[in-house]
């Protein structure tokens, strides 16, 4: 991992390409786009747990609803009031 | 915008998905590249949009991991025509309209002319309709490549000229050549043009630019006279002629000249008075609108006032675009007057006849003459009165018409001297 990451910026490639790491992007508390992730663990409106190679995010709310879940990106909507990494226990 | 459009038309479900875990459910259709939008978690389970194809692929997995979906709202198109499979009238009518508005495609039903100046949108088209280029001609028939050239022979003042088709609507583009057809004249060589005058006068200036001037200013010329030559004799050392040259003669000259007036004024003058009701005009309006021979009014003009007014107004329908139809509307009016005689006294008379007087002055200034002297008299007499006089004027009296050309005297100079 160590190593991918220092060849990844050697070779000036971005990080989540080289290493597969989650991409998110806020907007304000309402709205949350996420790529490279690998699967829904969890999904109820106060809470959404999202595995990633590099481990999980745990988004809690109120209301949260998923926009769209594509094999490229998840678009999360609501008031989220905290994003939370954990690191993988198991795959 | 776009995607909601797509999705509508193959029709989509609003699914929900209950078991044991229905996130397998969820990743499993990621996974497939199945795209689902919409999601809600609802009391354990979840509710999401699927489009009716990748529903139909998400059956094989659907037992593998373990989940229970139900149909719960069905969208978009497939559905709605399968509801209304029944209504034989409502799919013919669709295809009717269809099949109407790609009819009504295969036509040109606008010309759109831009770019020209000195010549009229009329004009254009009247020489197109000879070409049978027309409203209403089928667009496959128009060959764009052949009405430029058309056009561009027809006139020649036009430098370049471009017709493409878009959709229902043939656009000309065209440029006029906008030095003016001076030019052209010069493509001419052996022919020039003389100035003559206009009218008979008294010359007061002659500026030459080109020719050879045959007056001087003072002099009294005669209508068709000329005033500068456009030929120009070519001498020899001995002061003999031995040739001409003709050129487009050019000059300013001012000439003055007398022009008669004369204008009358009835001392009795018809004037309307309009009847009024309670403090207003009394205007009694219909409406209506006419297709080809045929008109439908609304109210009514006919009174009982023996004397009246009557006002149209009609209006064409689309007139502005190439395509008229025969329908006009407007409004008649019909206003009630009586009408009766006035006398006006010897300084209402002279007062209307020195304005109308005036005004024929300003217009004479907007020609470009100017007024040296006028000696107009307001005679007035038992019924009428009259203004009577002449007003003297300078203005440009020079008019271009063909040079007589003339047999060169080179070789009649040396027959002679031969003999």
């Amino acid at each position: 991992m160590l190593l991918r990451g220092r060849m990844a910026d050697a070779a000036e490639i971005p990080r989540e390409l080289a290493l597969s790491l989650p991409v998110l992007r806020a907007v304000g508390r309402q709205e949350i786009r996420i790529e490279n992730y690998r699967g829904i663990r969890e999904y109820t409106q106060e809470l959404i747990r999202i595995s990633t190679k590099s481990g999980e995010i745990r988004l809690t709310g109120r209301r949260l609803g998923i926009e769209y879940y594509t094999n490229a990106e998840m678009k999360i909507t609501g008031l989220v009031s905290a994003i939370e990494y954990r690191q993988q226990k198991e795959g | 915008m776009v995607l909601s459009i797509v999705r509508w038309v193959k029709g989509y479900l609003r699914i929900r998905a209950e078991g044991y875990s229905p996130e397998r459910f969820l990743n499993a259709c990621r996974y497939r590249g199945i795209d689902l939008w919409g999601l809600k978690s609802a009391g354990g389970a979840y509710e999401m949009y699927i489009s009716l194809e990748d529903f139909r692929k998400s059956g094989t997995f659907l037992r593998k991991t373990g989940t229970r979906v139900k149909v719960r709202r069905r969208h978009g198109l497939p559905f709605f025509l399968y509801r209304f499979r029944r209504r034989k009238l409502f799919f013919a009518g669709a295809f009717l309209g269809a099949s109407l508005l790609y009819i009504l495609s295969l036509f040109i039903w606008e010309i759109d002319i831009e770019g020209n100046r000195e010549r009229t949108d009329e004009a254009i088209l009247s020489f197109l309709h000879t070409e049978d280029i027309y409203c209403g001609m089928a667009s496959g028939d128009v060959d764009c490549s052949r009405i430029s050239e058309e056009l561009r022979r027809k006139f020649d003042d036009f430098v370049w000229v471009s017709a493409a088709v878009d959709g229902t609507k043939l656009i000309i583009r065209v440029k006029e050549n906008e030095v003016g057809t001076e030019e052209k004249n010069v493509s001419g060589e052996e022919r020039g043009t003389d100035l003559t005058a206009e009218r008979d006068c008294r010359i007061v200036s002659i500026v030459t630019r080109k020719g050879t001037p045959s007056v001087r200013a003072g002099a009294e010329v005669k209508k068709g006279q000329i005033l500068v030559s456009g030929r120009m004799d070519l001498t020899d050392d001995a002061g003999e002629v031995t040739g001409y040259r003709y050129t487009q003669a050019q000059a300013d000259i001012t000439g003055e000249y007398r022009i008669s007036y004369e204008d009358t004024q009835e001392r009795s003058v018809t004037v309307r008075d309009y009847v009024y009701d309670r403090g207003s005009q009394i205007r009694q309006k219909e409406y209506f609108l006419r297709i080809g021979a045929w008109t439908l009014t609304f109210g009514s003009v006919k009174n009982s006032y023996p004397d009246q007014e009557y006002h149209t107004e009609e209006k064409q329908l689309f007139h502005d675009s190439a395509f008229a139809f025969p329908v006009f509307y407007g409004v008649r009016e019909a206003v009630p007057c009586s009408l009766r005689k006035e006398t006006r006294s010897d300084g209402q008379l002279r007062e209307i006849l020195s304005a109308r007087f005036q005004r024929a002055c300003r217009d004479m200034e907007k020609k470009g003459l100017e007024i040296v002297e006028n000696d107009v008299k307001i005679y007035t007499e038992q019924n009428a009165a009259s203004a009577k006089g002449t007003v003297t004027v300078r203005g440009p009296v020079g008019t271009a018409s063909d040079s007589q050309i003339l047999p060169e005297p080179e070789a009649a100079g040396r027959t002679e001297r031969e003999d």
